[in-house]
């Protein structure tokens, strides 16, 4: 009896076991045959059932959610096959985004063709997902909030380091009233130098002089400032250059945005669900063709 | 006693053969002066000319103080082919009361003359300049038969110090120069150099540094933002700059990074926009160029002009 029994739960396990190796090579060949007929609706399904049911409200979930395990390792040559028809897809929706496959499957995204655009983060093919680089989109949707308010980020610094540059400048252009103000205190000093004074003034005179040289001290240090002012004045230069660019690049994405998507909010909305509308897309696409 | 006779005669004779030979050059110059003036032949007018720049009028015989230097016959012939081909009422000779240095002017910017310099370094080569500040717009050689124009100075004095003018009027006259070195390079098969006045596409303007600092290119790319141009990158890391008319400007490395050769290109359809034609055109390119000209400088041929 034990015997049998044991005997049937080997069988039991067997089965199992087959069924379940069988399943896997199942979906491995369905992934093999969606490739091979260019079916990459089918092959987003194999790759991630439970998220592509969820997308088109079905019930059932026809896959194990854990097969695509198997696949895994692949993920860069998916990738890569599957960026295909969605860069094709993303260059009509996001006119403004320009991919480049830095290496097998992966993709990273700049912004713009404009010179200097600003790698804004990565394309997630598999997953039909933008992943922004935090501080850029981040830039990005203050500055939106900021033109709300009729404002750049950047204006307040450029504004006060071109009033430190006006300032450096005036501390330039006084130096030749400096130098005639030096001459006078020299002269000054000098004919305290000569004083010849009673014991009385001796106080005064000497009173005298410490102030005419605390006097000529601080021109100096004026002029020692005023003396680095054009290499400061250059620095600055270049910052506000560099300020300025950062905010020429974010109007040139926000004007990107607007013509295509309306406001950012809606900009925001369609990426997430850009998985939902991709695959809608490569469905009726489907159907087209085949009605064709 | 007999043979002193004979010398004396015999010196006489030299003497009048060298006064007629001085004569007849003398009427000879009087004859190519007149091809020069007269002539409505293209080829003997500069052959005229460069006969009568290199012409030794004065022996120790005859001395003619009054005469044309080579740099007024220059002067003269520029004038001529000019009018010969159809380019009248745009350049024009001062009139003279006696004989003095010539001067020219443009119709379209009367108050400023012009005349020949010969260069301290070759007798044959001759700037032709403005008169109130030495900017030697562009050489011209008879004998080698080259034009070369000058950058650098075609800025300073068409671009800077005639800022106010009309450009219209400026290119005007540079116009009339580029007809000028066309006739010359068409009828003569001379050697022209066009420089920043070179219009065609193909024309690479080799900035001065050869490499290019970043920060001279953001410039660019904020002030095209600026006045609604959109500095964009190309495929090969060049920048393009869309401008009217379908002008397009692009700055390029020619060469590698280790070795770099910055520039500019200029394509538009007609083949008209030149270097010089944009920074007349675009206040910012204008003021980007300015600001940046040691590196940006486009190179002329530093031999000559330096």
């Amino acid at each position: 009896m034990d015997n049998q029994n044991s005997q049937d739960q080997f069988g039991q396990n067997s089965a199992n076991l087959s069924a379940k190796l069988t399943s896997k090579i199942n979906y491995l060949d369905e992934l093999k045959t969606s490739l091979k007929n260019k079916d990459d609706l089918k092959i987003y399904q194999l790759i991630n059932p439970s998220k592509f049911s969820e997308a088109f409200n079905e019930e059932e979930n026809q896959y194990d959610d854990n097969l695509f395990k198997l696949a895994n390792d692949l993920t860069p040559e998916l990738s890569h096959y599957l960026s295909d028809k969605l860069i094709d897809y993303l260059g009509e929706k996001y006119p403004f985004f320009y991919y480049h496959e830095y290496e097998l499957g992966k993709f990273s995204i700049y912004f713009g063709n404009w010179w200097n655009h600003y790698l804004f983060g990565s394309l997630d093919a598999v997953n039909v997902k933008f992943d922004f680089d935090e501080q850029e989109y981040e830039k990005l949707s203050k500055s939106f909030k900021y033109e709300k308010e009729g404002q750049r980020i950047n204006d307040p610094l450029i504004k006060q380091i071109a009033n430190e540059n006006e300032k450096l400048e005036e501390l330039m252009d006084g130096q030749k009233e400096r130098d005639e103000q030096k001459r006078k205190l020299q002269a000054a000093l000098k004919e305290n130098a000569e004083k010849n004074p009673m014991p009385w003034d001796a106080g005064k005179v000497k009173e005298e002089k410490k102030q005419l040289d605390d006097q000529l001290v601080e021109i100096e240090r004026i002029d020692e400032k005023a003396s680095q002012a054009p290499s400061l004045i250059k620095e600055n230069e270049s910052k506000i250059l560099k300020l300025s660019k950062d905010e020429t690049i974010l109007g040139f994405e926000r004007q990107s945005i607007k013509v295509t998507f309306g406001t950012f909010e809606d900009f925001v909305d369609q990426n997430n669900k850009l998985y939902e509308s991709y695959l809608f897309s490569l469905k009726n696409g489907s159907k087209v063709n085949k009605g064709e | 006693m007999e043979s002193t006779e004979v010398g004396i005669s015999q010196f006489f004779s030299t003497y009048q053969n060298d006064l007629k030979k001085s004569l007849d050059a003398a009427l000879d110059y009087t004859s190519l002066l007149k091809t020069l003036t007269v002539t409505s032949d293209d080829t003997d007018l500069i052959s005229a000319a460069y006969k009568l720049s290199k012409y030794q009028l004065d022996n120790q015989n005859i001395q003619f103080p009054n005469k044309f230097s080579a740099e007024d016959i220059y002067l003269v012939f520029m004038k001529r082919l000019l009018e010969l081909n159809g380019i009248k009422n745009k350049f024009d000779i001062q009139s003279i009361n006696k004989i003095e240095q010539l001067k020219a002017y443009f119709l379209l910017l009367k108050e400023d003359s012009f005349y020949f310099v010969k260069s301290t370094k070759d007798t044959d080569t001759y700037f032709f300049t403005n008169s109130d500040a030495y900017l030697p717009l562009f050489c011209l050689n008879l004998r080698t038969k080259e034009i070369f124009f000058n950058s650098n100075a075609l800025v300073r004095y068409f671009i800077v110090e005639k800022e106010a003018e009309e450009p219209e009027n400026i290119k005007g006259i540079t116009q009339t120069l580029i007809k000028f070195a066309s006739l010359l390079k068409e009828k003569f098969g001379f050697k022209v150099d066009f420089n920043i006045l070179d219009s065609t596409n193909g024309e690479f303007y080799a900035f001065a540094a050869g490499d290019l600092e970043e920060p001279i290119m953001d410039e660019l790319f904020v002030k095209a933002a600026e006045n609604g141009f959109m500095l964009t990158s190309g495929e090969n890391n060049e920048a393009i700059l869309n401008l009217n008319d379908d002008i397009q400007l692009i700055v390029l490395n020619q060469n590698n990074a280790n070795h770099p050769k910055w520039g500019a290109l200029i394509r538009d359809k007609n083949q008209k926009e030149s270097w010089f034609d944009l920074l007349l055109d675009y206040s910012f390119i204008r003021e980007w160029y300015l600001k940046n000209q040691k590196p940006l400088e486009i190179l002329s041929n530093s031999l000559i002009f330096e």
